[in-house]
């Protein structure tokens, strides 16, 4: 089957289909007019031996000479091989009915009265005498005239065969030399599709056909394939280092995000619009004591009484930048650690989709919040003491003064 | 009385086989002549006589050569002859016209050479004397004419 995809094969077939059928055609078209001009020669030649015999016949019955039908008769006898019947018909002169008076046919079966001019080919010529009128037909069957020209071309035919074939042998081979650099240029070409570039070993051509072209071509082809092989591996290297590098950075950044964050108590969340679904970052765990896969959305942290304030923020349109303090839910079911968190936002923009999402972050206020009513207190009781205060900085300048 | 009547009877009988003899004798030695009008003609057939069956064998052409290798060459009388109904009825059993015919299927099958046609005996007698092998009929009253070339038909 690798014969017959093989490119040598593929312009032999073609090359050779055309000289077979062109062939072919020739040989139709020549033996066709040869059968015609077979056929017409015979034609002829028919006419006039049934004009020569049916003189023969008249001569020999008006004049009682049989010499000129005799010589005639024996033209027909040398050549019998020619022809395929000679018959020489009678007319009633009653019934002007026409009867067979004497045939000589090869044919066992042979029926004048059937003639079929597809079958033969046949002349008659018309005789009248005193003493009988009649008709002489010579014919020619057409399977003769075939069978004749087929026989007489029988050595062109095989001539023909036998520089056909010879001519299509050369030619494989002849397609074979021709297709050999192209052959190369593709072999090479998977060589270089597969990057064995080590087994390329097509030579830079000096020649400047269509082949040396294309085989330059190749080889500038591998020169440039190698060239930018290098530079992309060195750029693959530059860019793996950089990945690295800042691969490392951000990790160290993240790490020390994460440390602030935790030192802040701090964390991150999102709000998706189109699927109403939030996204916490791990420290919120953390900060409000519950773990994060049961946190869904900040309803499930805060306390019920904000969830009004929180929600009238988080989801006016236009979402404006926002930033409340309220109380965790989960905090209640536990008094002794009460925590306070602050919820900031905005809405930020994709900038491949082009649609809006909520960011924002989670803090833990408690310290300061707690430290605020303790400043509360504290300012409280100052204020309520029966005594005077007087509070300095450490330049001896007064801050308060409680008289 | 019976005697003489056996005698008559006898007689009688006699002459009835005498008669039956007479007419054998005669109608074989016509038979024999083909025709008392025709006398048959040859040149070196190698023949002085012949039988009836083999007259009309060389005559229609079906014998083509001679005992003695000759090939046979056939005179006949032509449309003009006076002689040409005789031949005809005698040796082919049928009219001028159809000895005509029976040449004519002879020689277009090409079986045999063509006969020569001649419109007198004289004519026939120098043919005849002038071609070996040549077959003629003449008119009896010619025979001396050609003495030397008559050819005796038996039985």
């Amino acid at each position: 089957m690798k014969v017959f995809g093989n490119i040598s094969f593929k312009i032999w077939v073609y090359f050779s289909s055309i000289l077979f059928v062109s062939s072919g055609l020739v040989i139709y078209y020549f033996t066709y007019q040869q059968k015609q001009a077979i056929i017409k020669y015979r034609g002829k030649e028919l006419e006039e031996l049934t004009r020569t015999i049916a003189l023969g016949v008249e001569l020999s019955l008006d004049e009682n000479n049989f010499q000129k039908l005799t010589k005639s008769v024996n033209y027909y006898q040398t050549k019998k091989k020619d022809f395929d019947f000679l018959v020489l018909t009678q007319q009633d002169s009653v019934t002007h009915q026409e009867s067979v008076f004497s045939l000589i046919s090869d044919y066992p079966g042979f029926d004048f009265h059937k003639l079929d001019s597809t079958q033969y080919i046949f002349k008659s010529e018309a005789f009248s005498s005193a003493i009988m009128k009649g008709r002489i037909v010579i014919g020619i069957s057409r399977k003769r005239i075939t069978d004749e020209v087929q026989k007489s071309n029988l050595p062109i035919y095989f001539t023909l065969l036998f520089i056909l074939t010879i001519t299509t042998t050369l030619f494989y081979m002849v397609a074979r030399n021709l297709s050999a650099p192209i052959k190369l240029a593709i072999r090479n070409a998977k060589l270089l599709q597969e990057e064995k570039y080590n087994e390329f070993d097509i030579i830079p051509q000096q020649a400047t056909n269509e082949i040396g072209l294309l085989q330059n071509a190749l080889v500038s082809l591998k020169d440039s394939l190698l060239l930018q092989k290098q530079e992309n591996k060195n750029l693959l290297d530059s860019l793996e280092n950089k990945i690295t590098e800042r691969t490392e950075n951000l990790n160290q950044t993240l790490t020390r995000l994460n440390e602030a964050q935790e030192i802040a108590a701090l964390a991150y969340y999102s709000y998706n619009f189109q699927t109403h679904r939030f996204h916490f970052s791990a420290n919120l765990e953390t900060i409000v004591g519950v773990e994060l896969k049961q946190i869904e959305d900040f309803k499930a942290i805060i306390d019920e009484a904000y969830t009004e304030e929180f929600e009238t923020n988080i989801f006016r349109q236009p979402i404006l930048p926002f930033s409340i303090e309220l109380k965790t839910a989960a905090q209640e079911k536990n008094t002794d650690s009460l925590k306070w968190i602050a919820i900031n936002g905005k809405c930020s923009t994709d900038k491949e989709t082009g649609k809006c999402y909520l960011t924002g972050t989670v803090q833990d206020i408690t310290i300061r919040k707690n430290a605020d009513a303790e400043l509360r207190k504290l300012s409280q009781a100052v204020k309520n003491s029966f005594n005077s205060i007087i509070i300095t900085d450490l330049n001896q300048q007064i801050l308060f003064c409680k008289r | 009385m019976n005697l003489k009547y056996s005698w008559r009877m006898g007689f009688r009988k006699l002459k009835i086989i005498a008669v039956f003899l007479f007419m054998l004798v005669a109608g074989k030695s016509v038979f024999a002549q083909l025709s008392p009008d025709l006398v048959v003609i040859g040149n070196e057939t190698g023949n002085n006589s012949l039988s009836k069956k083999q007259t009309l064998l060389y005559a229609k052409g079906e014998s083509n050569f001679w005992a003695n290798g000759k090939k046979v060459v056939v005179a006949l009388p032509s449309q003009k002859s006076e002689l040409a109904p005789t031949v005809a009825t005698t040796i082919y059993k049928t009219t001028v016209n159809g000895m005509q015919k029976y040449w004519l299927s002879l020689v277009f099958q090409g079986r045999t050479d063509p006969p020569f046609f001649f419109a007198t005996d004289e004519e026939t007698i120098r043919f005849v004397q002038n071609n070996k092998g040549a077959i003629g009929f003449i008119h009896a009253k010619n025979k001396s004419k050609a003495a030397d070339l008559v050819i005796e038909v038996k039985e």
